[in-house]
């Protein structure tokens, strides 16, 4: 028994060190199981994990197309920018060990890593380092930021120089997660020069939805926001390119996983001869507030276009500044308006369009001989000349009416011709309709008729007075400088409306051409060769020896016309004063027309005293720039350039504080200078409201009932 | 004792336990020179050297310990005991050979010379408890053994959990029991026993015991245990990020020498030869690898309990047992704690974490179970099929 008793006992010692081992085997088994569930099962998780914390993908920013002009020389440009950047993510992850991470709930409830905590316990020391001013980087832009885009790094909103870039590298990492960016801003080297034509670039907002994905889909830095820059966004617009990049835990680069290159936009070259540009945007300032508008007149291209005042977009990059943009949009000069497409009256230089109607509806001729008395009466109004109270025209032909700018004659005519051809006219010619110009904005501007007041004011009635007022250019008709420059292109050509042109090609990165224009004409007016003859004729006579000689320019045979609209303008301070809009179109050389020119001022005197000299010197700086040879771009102009001038200075009109009342008499005993219109208004100028304000369309003059 | 000394003893060994000791220790070498490989800390990326000498020096041991015969080495196991003990103590008290580190007072330094208490004890403990146990005629069926085993581990286990070393805890406390179990202690005290250890620990867990509080690391071990994700970049960062290691690893590993994850320091540079090194190897071999690597441990498994079994005695048993639980007990808890199924205790993987005093101390137990083996005195199987004992043969 006791051999059983000890056997029994040693077998079930046995048994039990047998249990044991399968105990260990089940064990092994377990972490062979889990082992299993982790490499294999799961491995491809894990996979992606390590990726996710391991892989980061950095944006490579591409640069912008550069905007030239005919000849290639560079308008808007990159220029390299350096701004640190903070990788979130990292910054996160190498938060102190042993510091609990601070959460906080988020929107959609879920709890997030309070991003705001941890930067704002690093962010003082990079400020203090590298001495850049609090609010480049606030703790809520950041915030902002990592909820939308957790995995972009954060920018410093602060263009670094030199020595800050050197601080930075000096005393790297300051901070982990802290990196520096070069970022290609737009640059424009000649500063203000055709600014509206540029426009400006700004930041590209990313929409709001959330960018979960670190792929390479990034967004561009900028994005044009006017002009050129906005109208040709997509071919400026390079390809952003993005790298993937491996990094360790404190955020330094370990492996390129992958790099998809950026690509460089394509360049765009205007029309805009960059000499001409500076030669009328030089002419222009002169004279304060106006626009003028150069373009060649067989193709439409635009030469140059103008408005002053204008800015510098430069302010613009990368954003501007919150004084900056209340200075600009606050000025009362407005110079974020772009003059040379707004409508304004036209007043004399409208007359060209009367005329034309008359000889095509064979109303009139060009020897039509009319006497030109001081008025006529028109209805219950007497409609006067400029030259009422001063002198007296006498009888006239059509040339001499041109050139004289006679009221009495272009009423005869044009009620002659009658409000229907007048506006068929004017329309062939392309008032009330925007040209198409690439880039919007564009006004149409108001070509008036009976068929058009009963659209807009179907209780009205035309009557002759609104003949009247058409045919002197006043009343419901508004042009804009690029309309009128067209129109005088359609004269000085023989007789083709073209579309005007802002771009003559658009080159790839390659330097393959992808767009090339050409002339597009947008109507053959049909005018009959020897009625433009007199037309031009007349022109002529206006520099020659009418109200337009101060436009002239010595060996150079210019035709042209004046023009002076009445208008008025409210001042910050509340007055209301005059603010002519003075006018003079011209067109040169007379025998083989190359160019015309358009020039308005606001505030001026008259179109001969104010409008006229500044197209002279335009013409004849034009006149004396060097000739360019194929393919290549001309020299800069010199400051002596710009020193020769005809001599002829121009008139501005001083601020008077005239009440509308005192404006308006007929019987006023102020001297009128050349060139005025008569006022035809029969009411106050109150009820025009924005009188002066090109933004408004019509006119609240309306003639009398007939 | 000294009589016995005799070095051609060691020509009896169980040569496969050694084969597969050299081949832990060669892989333990190698990977902690991989993964430390990438870094600058000239005190890391020499710490496959250091390993090397305590390998030799655990080897000399190792010879030295199985040239004794294990029963005369028993004798001394109350000595060995007590030094634990005072060991133990020592390192809780501000002396100026115990430091603190990370929050535990773990560590004993003599001049260049550390050591860890708690390790000390592990192998006491199962001296003393083989000992103790196995005295002739003792019923294992009374309640006075299980009282008495308790209270050979009571004293140490509370002295350890006062360090705080859970881990160590976690080791003595299953090898206590295996050895009760084996030793015929009846099941239905250990299972009542274990049963009452779980209330226990659930309540200490939520604080209701009073003088036995979680230190909050505690805490968030275990929290993060269960769910890594919750805090991600804090507690369960370390817990993620070795899996995150082990699983990119795959069936074939990326290779050795390539572990990213340790590589790109995802995993914290200080822990990745020592409490993490599994995870830079599964990294580097894979499914497959690692899995060769849980082989050689049951292979050592079993050739410790198969001496189990070929000797009779039970003290030899008990000493083979406990070096076997306590090796198990170690490698489970700490691949455990790199797949997720254990939760951070801080033990290390024998022979091949970097560890001096652990794998000095790891050689010389095995030194013990192949003195149990070389000194053994083998079960005859008896005549006939009915298996008797022969008793004049002790």
């Amino acid at each position: 028994m006791e051999r059983k008793k000890t056997f029994s006992f040693l077998m079930s010692v046995e048994s039990r060190l047998a249990f044991v081992y399968f105990g260990m085997i089940f064990g092994i088994t377990i972490l062979v199981v889990f082992l299993m569930k982790t490499q294999i099962i799961k491995g491809d998780y894990y996979i992606s994990q390590m990726e996710n914390q391991s892989l980061r993908s950095q944006h490579l920013p591409s640069a912008r197309g550069l905007i030239r002009d005919r000849y290639g020389v560079i308008l808007a440009d990159n220029k390299p920018t350096f701004f640190v950047e903070l990788y979130l993510k990292e910054m996160i992850r190498s938060f102190p060990k042993g510091v609990p991470i601070p959460y906080k709930i988020n929107k959609g409830g879920h709890k997030v890593e309070d991003v705001g905590i941890i930067v704002q316990s690093r962010i003082p020391r990079l400020i203090e380092k590298l001495d850049i001013p609090e609010s480049a980087a606030t703790v809520r832009s950041v915030e902002r930021h990592y909820d939308q885009q957790p995995f972009e790094p954060y920018r410093v909103n602060f263009n670094l120089d030199q020595e800050r870039l050197a601080k930075f590298y000096e005393n790297s990492p300051i901070i982990s997660g802290a990196d520096i960016t070069v970022v290609a801003s737009r640059f424009y080297p000649q500063n203000d020069l055709a600014s509206h034509i540029l426009g400006y670039v700004g930041k590209f907002e990313r929409p709001p939805e959330k960018n979960e994905n670190n792929n390479f889909d990034f967004a561009p830095e900028f994005i044009g926001k006017q002009g050129i820059e906005k109208y040709f966004d997509q071919y400026l617009q390079g390809e952003e390119g993005g790298r993937m990049i491996r990094v360790n835990t404190k955020g330094f680069i370990e492996e390129k996983v992958s790099e998809h290159p950026a690509l460089p936009g394509g360049d765009v070259y205007l029309t805009i001869d960059g000499r001409m540009q500076q030669i009328v945007e030089n002419a222009l300032k002169s004279v304060g507030r106006g626009a003028a508008v150069l373009v060649d007149v067989y193709t439409g291209e635009i030469l140059a276009m103008a408005s002053i005042p204008s800015f510098d977009p430069n302010a613009f990059v990368p954003a501007i500044s919150r004084n900056d943009w209340a200075r600009l949009n606050n000025d009362s000069n407005t110079p974020l308006f772009d003059r040379s497409v707004s409508a304004y009256p036209p007043g004399s230089i409208f007359k060209p369009v009367i005329a034309l109607a008359a000889l095509e509806t064979g109303k009139a001729k060009g020897d039509t001989v009319i006497d030109c008395t001081q008025g006529m009466q028109i209805g219950n109004h007497f409609f006067k000349c400029w030259s009422f109270g001063k002198q007296y025209l006498g009888p006239m032909n059509m040339r001499r009416a041109i050139a004289m700018s006679a009221n009495v004659y272009f009423y005869v005519i044009g009620l002659r011709a009658g409000p229907e051809a007048i506006y068929q006219t004017g329309k062939k010619l392309g008032f009330g309709e925007s040209t198409g110009l690439e880039i919007a904005n564009e006004m149409a501007g108001v070509m008036p008729g009976p068929g058009w007041l009963k659209k807009m004011y179907p209780k009205d009635f035309w009557g002759a007075g609104y003949t009247a007022n058409t045919s002197i250019g006043q009343g419901f008709v508004l042009v804009t400088p690029l309309q009128m420059a067209m129109m005088t292109s359609t004269i000085a050509n023989g007789g083709t409306l073209y579309k005007p042109n802002l771009v003559s090609k658009i080159v790839d990165v390659n330097g393959q051409v992808v767009v090339q224009s050409k002339p597009v004409i947008k109507n053959e007016t049909g005018f009959k060769m020897e009625n433009l003859k007199v037309i031009r004729e007349g022109m002529l006579q206006v520099v020659e020896n009418g109200t337009g000689g101060k436009g002239g320019v010595p060996g150079i045979k210019i035709a042209g016309k004046t023009g002076t609209a009445q208008a008025w303008r409210r001042l910050p301070s509340g007055a209301i004063v005059k603010d002519n809009k003075t006018w003079f179109i011209s067109f040169a050389p007379f025998d083989k027309p190359k160019y015309a020119l358009v020039v308005m001022v606001e505030g001026g005197v008259s179109g001969g005293a104010t409008s006229a000299p500044v197209a002279g010197q335009i013409w004849n700086q034009i006149f004396s720039l060097p000739e360019v040879k194929l393919g290549e771009a001309p020299e800069p102009l010199s400051p002596e350039f710009f020193t020769q001038t005809t001599g002829v200075q121009a008139q501005l009109a001083p601020e008077q504080a005239t009440t509308p009342e005192s404006a308006l008499n007929p019987a006023g005993t102020e001297a009128l200078p050349i060139d005025t219109i008569p006022e035809e208004i029969s009411e106050p100028p109150k009820k025009q409201e924005k009188s002066g304000d090109p933004k408004s369309k019509i006119r609240g003059a309306r003639g009398l009932r007939m | 004792m000294i009589m016995d000394f005799n070095p051609k003893k060691i020509f009896n060994q169980s040569w496969t336990l050694f084969f597969c000791a050299m081949a832990l220790c060669a892989i333990g070498i190698l990977f902690i020179k991989s993964a430390q490989s990438g870094t600058e800390i000239v005190s890391l990326n020499t710490a496959w050297e250091s390993q090397l000498h305590w390998m030799g020096l655990g080897f000399l041991a190792y010879f030295f310990v199985m040239m004794f015969d294990f029963r005369k080495i028993i004798i001394l196991a109350p000595h060995f005991y007590c030094v634990s003990l005072v060991l133990l103590i020592l390192v809780l008290l501000p002396t100026p050979w115990s430091k603190e580190i990370n929050n535990s007072k773990s560590w004993l330094f003599f001049g260049s010379f550390h050591i860890q208490p708690s390790e000390v004890a592990k192998v006491s403990l199962i001296l003393l408890l083989a000992y103790v146990l196995s005295f002739p005629k003792q019923d294992h069926r009374k309640i006075i053994y299980l009282i008495i085993s308790l209270a050979i581990l009571g004293v140490p286990l509370l002295l350890v959990l006062k360090q705080p070393d859970l881990g160590s805890a976690m080791v003595m406390l299953p090898v206590t029991f295996i050895i009760m179990f084996i030793v015929g202690i009846p099941k239905r005290y250990l299972i009542s026993l274990i049963l009452a250890g779980c209330v226990f620990c659930v309540a200490v867990y939520n604080d209701f015991v009073p003088g036995f509080k979680l230190k909050e690391y505690q805490k968030k071990r275990l929290t993060s245990f269960l769910d890594p994700e919750a805090d991600a970049r804090g507690s369960g960062f370390m817990i993620l990020q070795m899996k995150t290691a082990i699983g990119t690893g795959g069936t074939w590993g990326k290779g050795y020498g390539n572990s990213t994850q340790n590589k790109l320091g995802y995993l914290p540079r200080n822990v990745a030869h020592t409490d993490a090194i599994f995870a830079v190897v599964a990294e580097e071999i894979g499914f497959v690898g690692s899995c060769s690597i849980l082989f050689l441990f049951t292979i050592m498994m079993g050739i410790i309990i198969r001496i189990a079994t070929r000797t009779t005695e039970l003290s030899g048993r008990i000493l083979c047992i406990g070096v076997a639980m306590i090796i198990f007990t170690h490698f489970f808890q700490n691949i455990g704690m790199t797949v997720g199924v254990m939760p951070i205790t801080g033990i290390p993987l024998p022979f091949i974490s970097h560890g001096g005093s652990f794998l000095i101390i790891t050689l010389s137990a095995l030194g013990i179970v192949q003195s149990v083996w070389i000194h053994r005195k083998s079960y005859q199987p008896p005549a006939n099929a009915a298996g008797y004992y022969n008793p004049s043969r002790k």
